[in-house]
């Protein structure tokens, strides 16, 4: 989906509360494929991946 | 419970009591020990940590862990160790099934399989009751697992657990595993990592079946303290966001992580040439659950009895036939994007070969991805791999080549991209884009095994990418997987008892009694840590062994270019501290 962030700041955390996520239910965020920590800022025109918890085998 | 010795020199079994440990000292005695903490101790103890791994002087040792055989929720792991021919140091590998269970409620602490036979032939053990029997099966000889599942059962009951090598252990291959059938459908579990399939066959034991049929249940030395645990326990898992019905793993098992491993690129491609696997998509968990539900296999199975997780699958055919059970990660990683496959149905069809010959899919992935780099396969072409598989299955030269496992077939080859640390391939984590999985590559014990230490998902604790922290991450995880690798705890069932170490200590002390505190908890963690790496380092493992293969430090890793950077001073300082 694309979202138009309308040049504001926002960070991970603002993000996931502007599509009704719940962070504890977010495992793992990445900007751009980098992981992210929910303070960081989003920046503009970046690809943002969000994923449930995980566990790896 | 009690130790089973079998001596194969002689053919003789028997039963042996555990000397009790002094209070509080894990360190002395197997008494306060189980799955891989026992194994470590009892090699230790036992083995000249400069043996030959397929000698008459190593051991081989089944495990279950503290808890199982008990009413806890996905406890049943069973522990199987010894040293290992392919890292040359300490190897505990464990399964899911119902091995570990079936050991404990038949009130097995260990079974220690020594000595080899002189006349070289193949033997089946079978455990019931008191009843211990050592008997020939040279008929198998050359059978596969699933064969020689069939007639292990055919033989002694339907419902007997049966734990087998397949031609890749006969064979003395560093890449062989040790399978284990589970629950129901899941009749392919294995121990995969560091050759313990080679060390079973070199000892002459093709098969072990264990019948725990009319077995009580264990004793428990506070009850209500127990049970209270284990409902909670339960409780949490069920109730977890991560663990519950919704959640990823009970939906999708492991091949949930598919998407999130790919898009932060370390999902391994074209042997380890990328992280990034442009056929990814095709691979993703849900991808996974859609085709296996319209085909009408299953999903969210359980791998052994009483697990409220059950992240398994019985992956099946366009015609509904099973093709295998369970097709989780790592296999996708390894048997797929790493040869370029980007189909479920041929990653299935290779992952059903590797478990009916005994081949642990993640060294037999990493060596046909050596194989396609030399030339002898196309990445992308399953026939060809398959091709390659059937020649270790059938003990060819080539076949014999590449089921040493990936550095083997390195040297033997001529490539030097060759993804192993300790002499074992590496898991379906590229370590130059999940940096914390290659300190734990590096310097665990167990060699390059995510198990024993997977920073994947850590939460926004450590940026993966950066070599600043992986260390300390790692030893952190390592430390806390030792708990579970010797309790009998499969891996998903981390949470509750990471978030509250004081519930794993209730767990213990409601088994046993012993009056364990979470400071004793943490110091157990550092005694097996502590015992494996002695083992390793009287069997001339050094700070050398400790180190990514070369290519990784300067050969970037695409999308995100990174090479692994962790410095070696950190890695050698890692265990300083315990």
């Amino acid at each position: 989906m694309e979202l138009d962030l309308e040049g504001c700041d926002i960070s991970v955390a603002d993000l996931l509360a502007r599509l009704g996520l719940d962070p504890s239910e977010v495992g793992i965020v990445t900007v751009d494929r980098r992981q992210s920590s929910f303070d960081e800022l989003v920046p503009a025109n970046c690809r943002v991946c969000i994923f449930p918890l995980l566990s790896g085998g | 419970m009690k130790i089973i010795r079998v001596n194969m020199d002689h053919l003789e079994t028997r039963w042996e009591p555990v000397l009790p440990a002094p209070a509080l000292s894990p360190a002395e005695g197997y008494e306060r020990l189980g799955g891989r903490a026992l194994i470590a101790k009892i090699l230790l103890t036992e083995v000249p940590p400069q043996c030959e791994p397929l000698g008459p002087n190593n051991k081989l040792i089944f495990a279950p862990g503290l808890l199982g055989g008990t009413s806890l929720s996905s406890s049943g792991r069973l522990s199987i160790g010894g040293k290992s021919p392919l890292t040359g140091g300490i190897k505990e590998a464990n399964c899911g099934g119902n091995g570990g269970s079936d050991l404990a409620r038949l009130g097995v602490k260990a079974l220690v399989v020594e000595g080899q036979p002189a006349d070289g032939k193949l033997h089946q053990l079978h455990i019931s009751g008191e009843t211990v029997e050592l008997l020939p099966a040279e008929e198998w000889r050359g059978l596969g697992t699933y064969d020689t599942a069939a007639k292990a059962q055919e033989r002694w009951g339907a419902d007997c657990t049966v734990i087998s090598i397949g031609q890749a252990g006969e064979f003395l291959m560093s890449a062989a595993g040790v399978v284990c059938t589970g629950h129901r459908e899941q009749n392919s579990r294995i121990a995969a990592r560091g050759g313990l399939g080679a060390v079973m066959g070199s000892k002459g034991l093709k098969a072990i079946v264990l019948d725990s049929a009319g077995t009580a249940a264990l004793p428990l030395a506070d009850p209500k303290l127990f049970r209270t645990s284990a409902r909670r326990f339960a409780k949490e898992l069920i109730e977890s966001p991560r663990t519950g019905r919704k959640g990823a793993t009970h939906m999708y098992g492991t091949s949930a992580i598919v998407a999130a491993v790919n898009e932060m690129g370390a999902f391994p491609t074209r042997n380890f040439s990328t992280g990034s696997f442009e056929a990814a998509e095709n691979l993703y968990g849900q991808r996974l659950r859609e085709i296996t539900l319209e085909r009408g296999g299953k999903v969210g199975t359980a791998c052994m009895r009483g697990c409220v997780i059950a992240c398994c699958n019985m992956f099946v055919d366009e015609n509904g036939k099973p093709i295998v059970s369970t097709l989780q990660y790592e296999t996708i990683g390894l048997l797929g994007s790493n040869l370029g496959i980007g189909t479920l149905d041929e990653i299935a069809h290779l992952n059903r070969l590797c478990n009916d010959f005994g081949l642990d899919s993640i060294e037999a992935g990493a060596a046909l991805g050596v194989a396609a780099e030399a030339g002898l396969a196309r990445f992308g072409d399953k026939n060809s791999f398959v091709s390659l598989l059937e020649e270790i299955a059938a003990g060819s030269v080539l076949g014999r080549v590449l089921g040493q496992g990936a550095a083997v077939a390195g040297r033997v080859l001529g490539v030097s991209r060759v993804p192993v640390a300790k002499g074992q391939a590496m898991p379906a984590y590229d370590p130059r884009a999940l940096k914390g999985n290659g300190v734990t590559y590096a310097t665990s014990p167990m060699g390059a095994d995510h198990t024993a230490g997977n920073a994947f998902g850590i939460r926004q604790a450590v940026d993966p990418l950066a070599a600043a922290g992986q260390c300390e991450a790692s030893l952190k995880l390592q430390l806390d997987v030792t708990m579970l690798d010797s309790t009998g705890l499969c891996l998903f069932a981390r949470p509750p008892v990471f978030g509250d170490p004081q519930l794993m200590v209730d767990l213990i002390n409601g088994r046993f009694g012993w009056g364990w505190s979470v400071a004793d908890l943490e110091e157990f963690k550092k005694t097996v840590l502590k015992m494996e790496l002695e083992f390793n380092e009287q069997a001339g493992l050094t700070s050398a062994d400790a180190r990514m293969p070369e290519y990784m430090t300067r050969e970037p890793l695409p999308p995100h270019n990174t090479v692994f950077d962790v410095p070696d001073a950190e890695l050698d300082a890692i265990f300083s501290a315990l």
